[in-house]
């Protein structure tokens, strides 16, 4: 230690400092020198002659303050000045041969970008952990339901309550419920529905989030005391946007669904609630919820049939999830036993919170790993094009490392020189890649839903995925300049170097080590490019005969009136008045009410049935089909045809019998060769009776990524009454013209009842089937063809080296009557078998993989025709790169290449 | 450290030492002070003798300070440190025992 320090000040001295030592530097050697000639000049020297004898004596000032700086240690300040040497060295390499420098920066660049893009948007839509401190401590509690599909959530309170007194493991458990009311400052506002969670007064707790402004909520809040209750904390944005950020808010009132509520915190920025993609504008009690929702019993706390509740905790610390599953199990089996006939069936899980949103949202999670796949085969690819360019570059430059070396050049200096030659193109190209990126997820941005509750994804940058891509690209730069530079430099193969007049022989292993790279960058090429073709001519299959319903000249216009605590028959009559009022707009053809939009990606729209006479799979009583409720004149109005019997009639009411509709792919499952007509099929969740089918319609596309046939179900909305429903309008010319007084229409109708939203069909058409297929099929494009450029210039990269090392050999065939179409032919069977080899490996891979799609997304598997695409295309682009430079092979004039070195 | 080619080197540190041990010079009365008590036998190249005398102080055996010289002129003065004066004895006994040892060798070859 004691001898450390005074060489760690000094260094230190001389790094922080260089610009002082480099002064004192240059006194101290004047001073000697002048020293010195005053001694000459006092011998009797002339003055000029003084001064050139004393600089001969000193050798060169540069060269004793060179010897100085040495002394010091080799992170001086000479270390700067020396790096600063090499990089200016390093540019002037680059800029003189731009090809090279141009195909190995862009393949960084395309390489660190694909990957940063992808990782982040895959982030923004399944990766990135909630906004809170620790998130990999939370936990979700799940239940299954009577179909025995697992779902996180669906638990009632005094479940919740169970969970968090009877099972051991969580520090706190919190439970939340999603609201959406109107919110307000003053009563006569126009009110617009906005989401919010209900949650228990522990929330914010287990979140470990602290509210920025005011308070969380209190344990008294737990339970309803008169008005005391009605508490809310604000979203940090709900209070930018709709309260400018005004601090005089917390302790002020506020109106959600028109009660009065009193402010008493504000949530930190960045915070969403539970969800990343449904971000809460507010919290309120658990408590207050029968206060602003009307479907909600003012006695459900204690109610244990109702569900809709999720619950989220926070383990304790090294405890195992499956530990606290099991218990949830025992206490399952429990509640089972202490009440009969509500727990039949049912049982409790507890996750980890993020495999739980893996689980849920796994079609996002598959197309997540699918670009994340995709992204990582680009960058091997590109990593794979570096290093062969670099590893081409090699044997060129030995010749001048040797020189080099053999006039006493420093062997550490000239590795130091090509590491930041290497260093120079990553950065260029990460620099580069970053801005692809940031392009590629801005294209992404354009990829969300048109949604009524603020559905969102979030997609940033991730320098996570940057600085991965760009290590990776860095290493394989580094490794493909710096060994066979290391080899080089060392001086047993000097003289070889320096004795060869051409090129240094390539071993055999090295060359082969090339082709290989090639072949797999052939391969990596056709493995994207299929399945980006095979995703493009599935979503052309899904779409290319449109969905089956009419998108243009239709309006949407959610509505909520039970927000507004209406009860069924007011419901009905609101309905029926606006109806009418829309109908009376000029330009309005028709209208309709429906309680779920065809390819809408929010909310379950799912119904369990058991079909009569349909035999159902052992242990299981009900299936669940996708359902809407409609009035009569929904299908009219999206020009959905009813194929047999009748559609919904104005008549079907809840005096009347209960019917059904059913779709053709219905229809052929359940009663396959046999007429729908007047077949009976039970639904639960009503009174359980039977319902009779009375129509069967036209199949529409109504989910992504479904086929045509997946059985759907329509009921009369009046039979089964629910509050929320889609006003469909169908105008003459443009739909947006009706926007606005279709807007007064519900004003004029009742003011109180919140829309959630209004758009045309063709936008929420565009965002919801035709958008995600742009950008998904453009991104796999892209990726594809970003692989099939980079082996291309890979390729032609490998057969150039090859015909520049041969030039002399080929010379001297041709000048021995080797025909140039022979020449041609030699160089091109070089350049061609790594491409057909890797066509080859390619086609095996793109098979497995396409299996391995196809098992999640339906009917995007690799087949023949994709194939058949394909493989020419990658095969006619690998001949022309390797053809190229056979040409130029061809061509050589045998006097020119003798004469070469 | 240990390489052959060191020895020349080292001995140029050792003189170094000693002649600092007696009082902090600057860098020319250092060359000047070697040529006369070696009776210009020794003589270090500028160079060999600015690098030593900065990787001394590198190596913390010596320490520089700038003070006024005869001529009235800043100079740069280099003066033994502790550890400085411990590597000059080490060095002394080293050299003694070298010098000893090859003269023995000289002698024994004469006879």
């Amino acid at each position: 230690m004691a001898r450390l320090a005074p060489r760690l000040s000094l260094k230190l001295r001389t790094f922080l400092r260089g610009d002082v030592v480099e002064q004192e530097l240059d006194e101290e050697m004047r001073y000697h020198l002048d020293r010195k000639i005053e001694q000459l000049l006092a011998q009797g020297m002339a003055p000029g002659d003084a001064r050139r004898a004393a600089l001969v004596a000193f050798g060169g000032i540069e060269v004793g303050k060179e010897a100085c700086r040495d002394a010091r240690g080799f992170w001086a300040s000479v270390w700067i000045e020396r790096l600063w040497q090499d990089v200016q060295h390093g540019i002037r390499l680059l800029t003189k041969s731009p090809g090279f420098t141009l195909i190995a920066v862009l393949s960084i660049a395309i390489g660190v970008g694909a990957n940063a893009a992808m990782f982040s948007v895959a982030d923004g839509l399944i990766f990135r952990p909630l906004a809170v401190p620790d998130p990999g401590g939370l936990a979700v509690v799940g239940t299954t339901t009577p179909i025995g599909s697992v779902v996180y959530g669906g638990l009632s309170y005094p479940e919740y309550r169970d969970l968090r007194e009877r099972v051991e493991g969580f520090e706190g458990l919190a439970a939340t419920r999603v609201v959406l009311a109107s919110l307000t400052r003053s009563p006569n506002e126009v009110s617009q529905a906005t989401m919010g969670l209900a949650v228990s007064p522990d929330f914010f707790d287990v979140l470990r989030v602290r509210p920025v402004r005011g308070r969380g909520f209190l344990p008294v809040e737990e339970r309803a005391m008169g008005g005391r209750t009605a508490v809310v904390v604000l979203a940090h944005d709900t209070w930018v946007q709709h309260f400018g950020a005004d601090p005089g808010v917390v302790n002020s009132a506020i109106r959600i669904s028109g009660v009065p509520f009193t402010v008493v915190g504000i949530a930190p920025e960045g915070f969403t609630g539970t969800n990343h993609y449904l971000p809460s504008a507010y919290y309120v009690p658990m408590a207050t919820l029968p206060m602003i929702d009307g479907q909600v019993p003012a006695d459900f706390l204690d109610r244990r049939e109702d569900g809709g509740l999720d619950a989220v905790g926070r383990l304790k610390p090294g405890v195992a999830v499956e530990r606290v599953s099991e218990r949830a199990e025992l206490l399952a089996q429990a509640l089972r036993q202490q009440h009969p006939g509500t727990y039949d069936s049912r049982r409790l899980l507890v996750r980890r919170e993020s495999d739980a949103r893996a689980e849920e949202f796994s079609g996002l999670m598959a197309m997540s790993a699918m670009l994340i796949g995709l992204a990582a085969a680009v960058l091997l690819v590109a990593c794979a094009n570096v290093a062969g360019l670099l590893a081409g570059r090699a044997p060129a430059r030995a010749r001048e490392i040797a020189v080099r070396v053999a006039i006493g050049g420093n062997r550490l200096r000239l590795m130091r020189q090509l590491i930041t030659e290497s260093a120079l193109l990553s950065v260029c190209g990460g620099a580069l890649g970053l801005g692809f990126a940031e392009a590629g997820i801005r294209s992404f941005r354009a990829f969300q839903p048109v949604s009524s509750v603020g559905v969102r994804f979030d997609f940033e940058l991730d320098f996570r995925a940057v600085a991965v891509g760009l290590a990776m690209a860095v290493t394989s730069a580094l490794l493909s300049a710096v060994l066979p530079a290391w080899r080089i430099t060392r001086v047993r193969d000097l003289s070889g170097t320096l004795r060869n007049t051409t090129t240094p022989a390539v071993r055999a292993g090295r060359l082969w080590g090339r082709h290989g790279m090639v072949a797999a960058q052939i391969a990596l090429t056709l493995v994207v490019l299929t399945v980006a073709l095979s995703f493009y001519r599935a979503f052309h299959a899904e779409y290319g005969q449109g969905p089956g319903f009419r998108v243009d000249n239709v309006l949407l216009t959610t509505l909520n009136p039970s927000l507004v605590r209406y009860d069924d028959a007011q419901t009905d009559r609101f309905y029926q008045r606006l109806k009418d009022r829309a109908l009376a707009i000029p330009g309005v053809l028709s209208v309709g009410l429906t309680t779920f939009v065809p390819l809408n990606q929010d909310g379950n729209s799912n119904t369990a049935i058991a079909p009569e006479g349909f035999r159902l799979p052992t242990g299981v009583d009900r299936l669940s089909v996708a359902a809407a409720r409609i009035d009569e004149g929904y299908l009219d109005t999206l020009g959905i045809r009813v194929m047999r019997g009748r559609g919904i009639a104005a008549s079907d009411t809840a005096e009347t019998t209960p019917v059904a509709l059913v779709n053709q792919g219905m229809a052929a499952r359940y009663w396959p060769g046999e007429s729908a007509l007047g077949k009976r099929l039970r639904v639960f969740g009503g009174d359980g009776g039977w319902v009779e089918v009375v129509g069967v319609v036209a199949d529409i596309k109504f989910r992504l990524f479904t086929p045509l046939s997946t059985p759907f179900l329509y009921l009369p909305r009046r039979q089964y009454e629910q509050s929320r429903a889609t006003l469909v309008v169908r105008t003459r010319g443009n739909a947006l013209a009706a926007a606005e007084p279709l807007r007064a229409a519900i004003l004029d109708t009742d003011p109180n009842v919140p829309t959630l939203g209004t758009h045309t069909m063709a936008a929420f058409y565009d965002a919801n089937a035709s958008n995600i297929n742009r950008v998904v099929v453009r991104t796999i494009g892209a990726m594809g063809a970003m692989g099939l450029a980079l082996a291309l210039a890979g390729l032609y990269g490998l057969t150039a080296f090859a015909v520049s090392r041969r030039t002399h050999e080929i010379g001297i065939r041709m000048a021995v009557g080797g025909q140039p179409a022979s020449m041609l032919g030699m160089v091109l069977r070089q350049g061609l078998w790594p491409a057909v080899a890797g066509l080859l490996m390619g086609i095996a891979a793109s098979v497995a993989v396409g299996k391995l799609i196809s098992s999640v997304f339906a009917n995007t598997g690799a087949d023949i025709v994709t194939f058949s695409l394909v493989v020419p295309a990658v095969a006619i682009v690998s001949v022309l790169a390797a053809y190229v430079p056979a040409r130029r092979a061809a061509l050589i004039d045998p006097l020119v290449a003798l004469r070469q070195d | 450290m240990s390489r052959p080619t060191d020895l020349v080197q080292g001995t140029l540190d050792v003189l170094i030492l000693k002649i600092l041990a007696l009082e902090p010079m600057h860098g020319w009365a250092i060359s000047q002070r070697l040529a006369q008590v070696s009776s210009d036998v020794l003589r270090a190249s500028e160079g060999a003798l600015y690098s030593a005398l900065h990787k001394l102080e590198y190596e913390g055996w010596i320490e520089a300070e700038w003070a006024p010289s005869e001529n009235n002129r800043r100079a740069k003065y280099y003066s033994l440190t502790r550890r400085g004066r411990k590597q000059l004895e080490r060095e002394t006994a080293n050299w003694t025992r070298l010098s000893a040892a090859i003269t023995h060798v000289l002698q024994l070859e004469r006879g």
